[in-house]
């Protein structure tokens, strides 16, 4: 009998269920709904925007480029300076200790 | 305003025409979004990927079929493809439970803030059946939200839906059923 009764109220609230949505209240759209769309509208156009300030990019490569070379060049030159000034001072040195290459020495004889 | 006559002038890139397309649609299309994604600030997020879409297509549509109609269709590919990311959204939160983070169900309160002079009770069985639709099939899931939701005709369903009557019809029938156990399970078991 109790069986009976839960079967009767289950399908009781299965049909209640399922007309609930019978009654449902429609929702409005939010006030700025347009507002917002057209910033959406906006963005999803930007890319564009981006791509056409892409005829900027040959410059600025250029830009990069030359800075580029110009960096290099200066470390060759700074390296070539380094170069030059540590033979120098190689060179003072081994004339104040007597160690210069001297390639006539290799025809002398030791004795 | 004539469907006809706005579809011209949105083709024409007339700039008063998008303002009046959203002005006319926003309502059906933010509802009908509503009906899938159950929650207000989502259906208008979807809304807006709508009217987007309608923006980029505009020129594409041939009129065969009504605006509202399209509208629907686009309504409805839109939802499902939001509900499909939250499913998989929703999985990969399920496993950062797993890891030990925290897990995010807002339905049960955005629902009652949708509808807040809607009796209790009432919210809580449509929460229920809500529940119960996004366990269907997709394609009952959508006949039957566009009949219950927007109350469309079989043949307005069939439109959009891109199908026959005859297959609506059977769409609704099994829907219902599958419905009825869904919720005959449920009710038992908060009754045991």
């Amino acid at each position: 009998m109790e069986n009976n009764y839960n079967k009767n109220w289950v399908e009781e609230e299965v049909e209640k269920t399922l007309s609930s949505w019978d009654d449902l209240e429609r929702i409005e759209a939010n006030p700025y709904f347009f507002t917002r769309l057209q910033q959406r509208l906006a963005n999803e156009q930007s890319p564009k925007q981006l791509w056409s300030a892409s005829f900027l990019r040959p410059a600025l490569l250029g830009i990069l480029l030359i800075i580029n070379v110009w960096t290099v060049a200066s470390v060759l030159n700074s390296q070539a300076r380094y170069n030059t000034t540590t033979t120098a001072t190689l060179s003072d040195f081994a004339s104040d200790y007597g160690l210069e290459y001297n390639p006539t020495d290799e025809y002398l004889s030791v004795e | 305003m004539i469907e006809n006559q706005l579809v011209t002038q949105l083709q024409a890139n007339e700039p008063a025409a998008f303002r009046n397309l959203v002005a006319n649609y926003q309502d059906l299309v933010v509802n009908t979004c509503y009906g899938f994604v159950q929650h207000r600030e989502d259906a208008e997020d979807v809304a807006q990927e709508v009217f987007i879409e309608v923006h980029r297509s505009i020129h594409k549509f041939r009129g065969d079929a009504k605006l509202s109609t399209w509208l629907y269709r686009i309504a409805m590919t839109k939802s499902i493809d939001f509900l499909r990311s939250k499913k998989r959204k929703k999985w990969m939160s399920s496993l950062q439970v797993l890891l030990g983070g925290e897990k995010h169900d807002r339905q049960v309160e955005d629902r009652q803030s949708a509808n807040p002079h809607t009796a209790l009770e009432n919210v809580e069985r449509q929460e229920i059946l809500a529940k119960a639709v996004s366990k269907l099939p997709e394609n009952q899931q959508i006949a039957f939200t566009l009949s219950k939701f927007e109350g469309l005709s079989y043949k307005q369903i069939a439109e959009v839906m891109n199908t026959s009557q005859s297959s609506v019809e059977s769409l609704l029938f099994r829907a219902k059923r599958n419905l009825k156990k869904l919720l005959f399970e449920y009710y038992k078991n908060q009754n045991n």
